[in-house]
């Protein structure tokens, strides 16, 4: 006896960099967030002069550190992205798992860094420093999550050379966190 | 037969056994709630801003009264509840529903079934409408963005979050429509005049509202009190509310008096390069989240910059002028309120202009109060983003409800302008008399209540017309007119997405379905 043959519908292509061109704009709004709280912060700092941070110290060693961290992950994450672009899967994984470990790092490091610095809440530098360096690694953090599922995605071998526009559209969130706190390493740590 | 040939209906009605587990049919509120169909979405957008909208005008036709009857009916709440009656407008009103236009017209336009993420356009509908009706409640309860109440005051603060968050998420998912649902052929360069504002308007939006999201949660960081939240406020987010950052809202609407003059003549548009350089040298002029304190107020770079922002809505206003010149015209309720609307959005630059003079003479060559001549700015602009929505309702009736508008449309058109150009003048009037006493401010309360009166009416009124067509198209079977030179004239009324599967043919021309023949 034979089978009835199945006839699958349609499936729907997705659109070419459709992707990476939403993550591209929603991108923009959150570097544009972040900037604005870093603009104020500097304004704060300007306003109060020699009395900003005059009770805590902010050492440069972990700042300094979680740069050049996240200078690597750029590498990191651009290979996996010449990676895909090349179907060279193996690759794509180590690339992407890279990043993810460096970005913990910098999440960890944060987080000493918050204690060293033990600024508490009762201070007036408080709700600026908390929101410019808190925020920034809730967008570390989101970029995470992005580049853990499309590197889930990966393995299911949903991109290739062919749809390489999950890892692309990742690194852009991750250039633009980055970028970011390349801004906040000057403005917060180092200008202090 | 393949399996898949014969939906569960069917079967049912052939006598088929259906398992017991089987999923029920959604019902059409069912269907409604959770559709990601673009036109649906947009249409549910439209009708729940205007609907807002309407509601935010009654505050200010309120607060007017209370100004006419000496502070009789808020008392010294008045300065509290004004700026949250202004942000309701921007942000309930006329952002939302010229969004939820987009998001019916775009995809058509640029001939795609569908809009790009339509879930997350789905859940910025309704991210919006939940923070909406937080906002209002928190009004309600004197909160707002100037309450007294605390706890109210920090859930006005949340909502207005959300409602910002939600409508950055729904730009985000015009403007990549724009970018990447372009059939072959479709240059950005060749793309509808409307679609190619929504591109600007969404991108500028996306960047200002999240500079201004991020006053949001520092207001909730950093202020433990009411007083400190309206502080925040004040000093943080009034900048919304003037130039240059007040004029995103209109954007779309140079777009859409584009559009209407080219369906009105029947003509392409000649340089249509310019009118695409205009459009973006505008939204450019309106990217304000650089002058955010009250003290970029005094610099030159924003005197300039406000001066600079009447060229493209003159230069844009004399090119629709000049193609109207070249053969017969037939009037409509769109080319004549998208022209209002353009000379509304000039009125506002021009007090733009007002205030750059002011400052160019260090407040001393008029002495006028910013904050006031802010405020008219504003209503200016919020008329020419209402007006043009009204406008674009009748333009693209069709499409938007199933059937052409009929004479409800263009009388609530004439509302929306009489209403914002009185408040607007009223408000701008007031800074002339800012020692006037009781009598003078009986007049400028009568004035305000008035205007928003009229708008308010005028808004209800689009609203009922927009509901008139939805009822006709649903009664009768509406053909479509094919007459437009764009792509969205080409799909059957309403713009439902189950009956667009067609694919687009490549595309040689702006207009590629009237334009000349050897383009195609």
């Amino acid at each position: 006896m034979s089978s009835p043959a199945i006839v699958l519908p349609t499936s729907t292509a997705p659109r070419r960099r459709e992707l990476l061109f939403g993550t591209a704009f929603a991108t923009a709004g959150v570097v544009m967030l972040m900037l604005t709280l870093v603009g104020y912060y500097i304004g704060a700092a300007n306003a109060a002069g020699s009395d900003w941070l005059a009770a805590n110290s902010i050492p440069l060693t972990q700042p300094n550190m979680q740069m050049f961290g996240l200078a690597l992950s750029v590498v990191m994450i651009h290979w996996a992205v010449y990676a895909i672009n090349n179907d060279d899967r193996t690759s794509t994984y180590v690339g992407l798992g890279a990043t993810l470990v460096l970005g913990a790092a910098f999440v960890n490091q944060t987080i000493f860094l918050w204690k060293l610095v033990g600024i508490t809440g009762d201070q007036v530098e408080a709700p600026l420093f908390y929101s410019v360096t808190g925020g920034h690694v809730a967008m570390v953090l989101a970029a995470m999550i992005y580049i853990f599922f499309v590197g889930f995605r990966a393995l299911g071998g949903q991109y290739s050379s062919r749809n390489p526009d999950g890892i692309a559209a990742a690194a852009v969130l991750w250039d633009a966190a980055v970028a970011v706190y390349a801004v906040i390493w000057v403005a917060v740590y180092i200008m202090k | 037969m393949a399996v898949t040939d014969t939906t569960l209906p069917q079967q049912a009605a052939a006598g088929s056994v259906v398992s017991e587990s089987a999923p029920s049919t959604p019902g059409e509120l069912e269907e409604l709630i959770g559709t990601a169909d673009h036109t649906s979405l947009g249409r549910l957008y439209i009708g729940f801003s205007l609907l807002l909208l309407a509601v935010a005008l009654a505050i200010r036709l309120v607060i007017g009264v209370d100004l006419a009857t000496d502070n009789g009916i808020f008392g010294s709440y008045l300065a509290m509840i004004d700026p949250s009656a202004t942000i309701a407008l921007v942000f309930l009103g006329v952002m939302p529903a010229l969004l939820g236009l987009a998001m019916v017209i775009v995809p058509l336009q640029v001939g795609s079934p569908a809009i790009a993420f339509p879930r997350a356009a789905a859940l910025s509908l309704w991210a919006w409408l939940v923070g909406a009706g937080i906002f209002i409640t928190s009004i309600a309860l004197d909160g707002g963005v100037g309450g007294g109440d605390y706890d109210a005051a920090v859930l006005g603060n949340i909502s207005l979050a959300v409602m910002m968050a939600s409508l950055a998420l729904g730009a985000t998912c015009v403007a990549t429509t724009v970018i990447t649902h372009r059939p072959a052929g479709m240059g950005l360069a060749r793309v509808p005049l409307f679609a190619w504002s929504m591109l600007v308007a969404a991108s500028i939006w996306i960047v200002t509202v999240g500079s201004a999201v991020a006053h949001t949660v520092l207001g909730h960081v950093a202020a433990d009190s009411a007083p400190g939240l309206a502080e925040n406020f004040q000093i943080g987010l009034a900048w919304l509310m003037r130039g240059p950052a007040v004029y995103m809202l209109a954007i779309p609407v140079l777009g859409i008096a584009a559009d209407a003059v080219a369906r009105t003549t029947g003509r392409p548009l000649g340089n249509y390069g310019v009118f695409q350089g205009l459009i973006a040298a505008f939204g450019v002029l309106s990217f304000g989240a650089w002058a955010q304190g009250p003290e970029s107020l005094n610099t030159v770079l924003w005197a300039l910059w406000a001066l600079a922002a009447v060229v493209p809505v003159l230069a844009l206003l004399g090119g629709l002028a000049e193609s109207l010149r070249h053969g017969p015209v037939k009037t409509s309720p769109a080319l004549v309120g998208s022209f209002l609307a353009l000379l509304a959005l000039l009125a506002g630059t021009l007090v733009g202009v007002l205030m750059a003079l002011d400052t160019a003479g260090k407040g001393t060559l008029f002495d006028f109060d910013p904050a006031l001549l802010g405020q008219a700015q504003t209503i200016f602009v919020v008329t020419a983003a209402a007006g043009g929505l009204v406008a674009a309702s009748a333009l693209w009736s069709g499409q938007l409800w199933g059937a052409p508008s009929d004479s409800t449309s263009t009388g609530a058109a004439g509302l929306v302008f009489i209403g914002g150009a009185i408040l607007a003048l009223t408000l701008a009037v007031e800074v002339f008399v800012t020692a006037g006493g009781k009598e003078a401010n009986a007049a400028i309360g009568i004035g305000e209540a008035v205007g928003a009166l009229l708008m308010c009416v005028g808004i209800l009124g689009a609203l009922a017309a927009s509901l008139g067509a939805a009822r006709k198209s649903y009664e009768n079977d509406v053909a479509a007119d094919p007459g437009g030179m764009t792509l969205e004239w080409q799909v059957p009324w309403p713009a439902v997405a189950s009956q667009r599967t067609a694919e687009i043919p490549p595309i040689n021309s702006p207009y590629p379905l009237a334009g000349d023949p050897e383009d195609n």
